[in-house]
């Protein structure tokens, strides 16, 4: 690629310094449409939605389920006789 | 008991740091959306104004300045507060400018030979020095007149200042590759800016 040396490099720096003060004086002519705010948060409030949905039917529902499994095992080693009656029933028979 | 209704005019004093940790750690909802919404209002139009001068159609800008702010609120944890928030969220505008860019044109490939252009970063604004009679009214015109892959690589050297090292990593591509998309986007703005001069005169 062909570089032209002939120039001095300050031409090179006084160019980027205009060109870099006329790009930066470009200012915001329009505000984002008003219509956006409410997607955004749309948008947000359905990914929330969707999370606590997920949630609730993996963490939560196997965590209730598991509580639920651990009451019943306890209820069942609270009342260990229940089993051995049935056992002396049968002798009996 | 009368509770206090609170109002966005509550979290506007925070700075961006504080209110960034704020929104991280409050657990009533309503608040935590004041807060969002605060932070919304502070960047919201810059975003879309990046977006804007990047693609320069008005509903595309507004679809891509949708996923960057969702995409900053759902990122919102990983901002340490070690530098500005401006410097994190432009991150992540631009990122998500440039993969639409290349995906729309197919950017990510070497589209041209840039075999023999590695000169110095001081260097690469020497040519086109007829863009020095360049001004504001007469840039914004012929910007629009760019594709947005030439639109992109200006903005990011000369609105955002960037180094051409900090360009290549953002595109992904080589130094040498940065440079010669630079030189072609300048060229073009240079070849823009002589016609409309000579169809001026």
């Amino acid at each position: 690629m062909k570089n032209d040396d002939s120039i001095p490099n300050e031409q090179g720096k006084e160019l980027r310094n205009h060109l870099k003060d006329e790009f930066q004086k470009m200012q915001p002519k329009e505000a984002a449409p008003a219509v956006l705010k409410k997607q955004v948060f749309d948008t947000l409030d359905t990914i929330r939605l969707m999370a606590d949905m997920a949630d609730l039917f993996t963490v939560k529902f196997t965590k209730t389920e598991s509580q639920m499994m651990d009451l019943l095992g306890d209820e069942q080693s609270d009342n260990p006789t229940e089993q051995p009656d049935d056992e002396d029933a049968t002798d009996k028979k | 008991m009368v509770f206090l209704q609170s109002t966005t005019t509550e979290f506007e004093p925070l700075d961006d740091q504080n209110l960034v940790a704020a929104i991280l750690t409050e657990d009533n909802r309503e608040r935590q959306r004041l807060m969002q919404e605060v932070l919304y209002d502070r960047y919201a139009d810059k975003v879309f104004y990046k977006c804007l001068s990047i693609v320069k159609d008005h509903e595309t800008a507004k679809d891509l300045a949708h996923d960057i702010l969702v995409k900053m609120f759902l990122k919102l944890k990983d901002f340490k507060g070690t530098s500005p928030f401006y410097g994190w969220l432009f991150a992540i505008a631009y990122n998500h400018c440039i993969n639409f860019v290349n995906k729309q044109q197919r950017l990510r490939t070497e589209d041209f030979d840039t075999h023999g252009y590695d000169i110095a970063e001081d260097e690469i604004e020497k040519e086109n020095l007829e863009l020095k009679e360049l001004r504001l009214e007469k840039l914004e015109e012929l910007l629009g007149e760019l594709t947005e892959s030439e639109r992109l690589i200006l903005l990011l050297r000369y609105q955002d200042d960037l180094a051409v090292k900090d360009i290549a990593e953002a595109l992904d591509i080589g130094e040498s590759a940065v440079k010669m998309r630079l030189k072609r986007s300048r060229d073009r703005l240079a070849e823009l800016f002589k016609m409309n001069s000579a169809h001026e005169k």
